[in-house]
């Protein structure tokens, strides 16, 4: 067959591309447009257009005009203004705070300390997550500590709610590629994150070598609730909890074990040589693991498949501990995230000043 | 020559307040130009609205810090401002794999893809999702880009990170593909 015959046959390829070209027009009409300026709300905004004017009108005075203002809406305020650099000042521009705020309600039937208990969770869990942000932004620039993060606050709402605030730059928050951005933030910060060990028996999930009559559960898969918890969160020693060095295979992880546990899972390592164990996170598996060799007394060394990130993620769950009770995010509010000149939007009234941030993480 | 872009999460919309000062244009009149474009791009990638507005807004708020600071576009601006928008997709897509496999279950509602649900009872989105599972990622990359057709190969290649001869094969992988398959162009 040649060339030409080829041809007679096959479309050639710019047949295909205008075939592809036709049906991918039929989103079109789905795309939105760009909306249209709307003056009023830049005037109620502080970012009218003469100011604007007035920058470019006065291109030598501009920094000295726009610093004016900052100082201006910082006083007006009562706020406490930050900048991540020199370019920033001179600019007469801030890199703006992004201010999230959750309100978490409490379900179930409560006790006295669940409110409580859940706030020093969720504090735990914010307390964490600060260090481990991004140091440097997408373009590989450095973020100062003192731009990074600027704390949080956990607030009890009697009877049943939690409120949580917390500030970064926004280039942690909007562009990181990093563990740590708002999404994640507010996908993990409610969890629950009860983490167990479950005994998987030998007779119905196998042994070393022997496949039983149910597979293995893989990552993922809801664990059997009629199975056994040999370790609860409870029984790890959250100060003393780190992961290995990666290898090809993953994370490994070495817990410390609470004095009180330590014992009760010596004897049940040394029962069970060559059973299965799960691990998991939520009643879901996220790895099952041969018990095969024995492990120091007060520790549980696990070998993981998982990848750095995820690896961070269990262990800033099992560092926090799990919430008494269920979570429901009943709102959630952030604030701008682009470097817009200072102006009463880009200082909300929800922001934390330094002092009282510094103090809430203290306190909680 | 000055354009102010501002992003309201909260309320889950995208406000934009636009001020194009310079008579010429500026990266307001970028902007306007260019929405639709960076939009597009960033729903087939993610086949999301509301991730793809997510991105829309944080491209272009990195695109306006880089061309505040004189950092703007060398040459074309819009394969410039669809690098910065790949990696932002990227970057979703790998939030989104993080957040999938880790028993997050009761992520909150608002990151699911809630238009997706409009979306996918349209014919569009049927014929879309065909046509994602015919080609890997790459390969259906190659071609949305090349149905913007003011960018030409050199262009697809920068914001691919490929020569233009790699290009040319991708797409040409792409329609072996396609062939075998004639169902989704026709």
């Amino acid at each position: 067959m040649n060339d030409n015959e080829i041809s007679d046959f096959e479309p050639a390829d710019e047949q295909i591309l205008a075939g592809i070209r036709r049906h991918l027009s039929d989103v079109e009409p789905s795309l939105p447009r760009p909306r249209a300026y709307d003056a009023d709300a830049v005037a109620a905004s502080g970012l009218g257009r003469g100011r604007v004017r007035s920058r470019i009108g006065f291109a030598g005075l501009a920094p000295l005009v726009l610093v004016a203002a900052l100082v201006v809406i910082a006083v007006g305020f009562g706020m406490s203004l930050r900048s991540s650099g020199p370019a920033a000042s001179l600019e007469g521009t801030r890199p703006p705070t992004s201010v999230a705020t959750i309100t978490y309600q409490l379900e179930g039937t409560l006790s006295a300390s669940d409110l409580d208990n859940t706030a020093a969770v969720l504090s735990r869990r914010l307390s964490q997550i600060f260090p481990q942000m991004a140091s440097s932004d997408a373009a590989g620039s450095p973020i100062p500590d003192t731009s990074r993060s600027t704390g949080f606050q956990v607030t009890r709402e009697p009877p049943d709610r939690v409120v949580v605030s917390f500030q970064a730059d926004y280039r942690v928050v909007s562009g990181s590629t990093d563990l740590w951005n708002l999404d994640s933030i507010r996908a993990a910060m409610g969890q629950p994150g009860r983490v167990e060990i479950v005994g998987l028996p030998p007779t119905t999930y196998g042994s070393g070598g022997v496949a039983g009559i149910k597979g293995l559960p893989q990552r993922g898969d809801p664990i059997d609730l009629a199975l056994p918890s040999v370790l609860t969160g409870a029984d790890f020693d959250a100060s003393r909890i780190a992961e290995g060095t990666a290898s090809d295979g993953g994370v490994p992880l070495d817990i410390a074990l609470t004095a009180s546990s330590a014992q009760p899972w010596s004897d049940y390592v040394a029962g069970n040589n060559g059973h299965y164990v799960a691990l998991a996170l939520d009643g879901n598996v996220i790895e099952t693991s041969l018990i095969s060799s024995p492990t120091p007394v007060g520790h549980l060394i696990l070998t993981t498949g998982l990848a750095q990130r995820d690896a961070s993620v269990l262990i800033w769950f099992l560092k926090s501990g799990a919430l008494p009770v269920p979570l429901a995010e009943v709102s959630f509010s952030s604030t701008s995230q682009v470097p817009v000149p200072s102006g009463p939007e880009a200082t909300p009234t929800q922001i934390l000043p330094p002092s009282a941030s510094q103090s809430a993480s203290g306190s909680n | 020559m000055m354009a102010v872009v501002t992003v309201d999460r909260g309320s889950e919309e995208l406000l934009e307040l636009v001020e194009d000062v310079d008579e010429a244009g500026g990266f307001g009149a970028l902007y306007r130009q260019r929405y639709r474009d960076v939009y597009r791009y960033a729903l087939l990638m993610l086949r999301s609205a509301e991730d793809a507005e997510d991105v829309t807004a944080d491209a272009f708020q990195r695109a306006y810090a880089a061309w505040d600071s004189g950092h703007g576009p060398a040459g074309q601006a819009l394969p410039w401002l669809l690098l910065i928008t790949r990696r932002l997709v990227i970057d979703k897509t790998r939030r989104r794999r993080l957040l999938s496999w880790l028993p997050l279950a009761s992520l909150h509602p608002s990151h699911e893809p809630s238009a997706q649900a409009d979306t996918d009872r349209t014919e569009f989105w049927l014929w879309f999702e065909r046509f994602a599972r015919e080609l890997p990622t790459r390969q259906r990359e190659v071609l949305i880009l090349c149905y913007q057709r003011d960018l030409d190969d050199d262009a697809i290649g920068e914001i691919l990170g490929l020569s233009a001869s790699g290009v040319r094969s991708l797409v040409g992988r792409a329609c072996a593909t396609l062939r075998r398959n004639p169902e989704i162009w026709r």
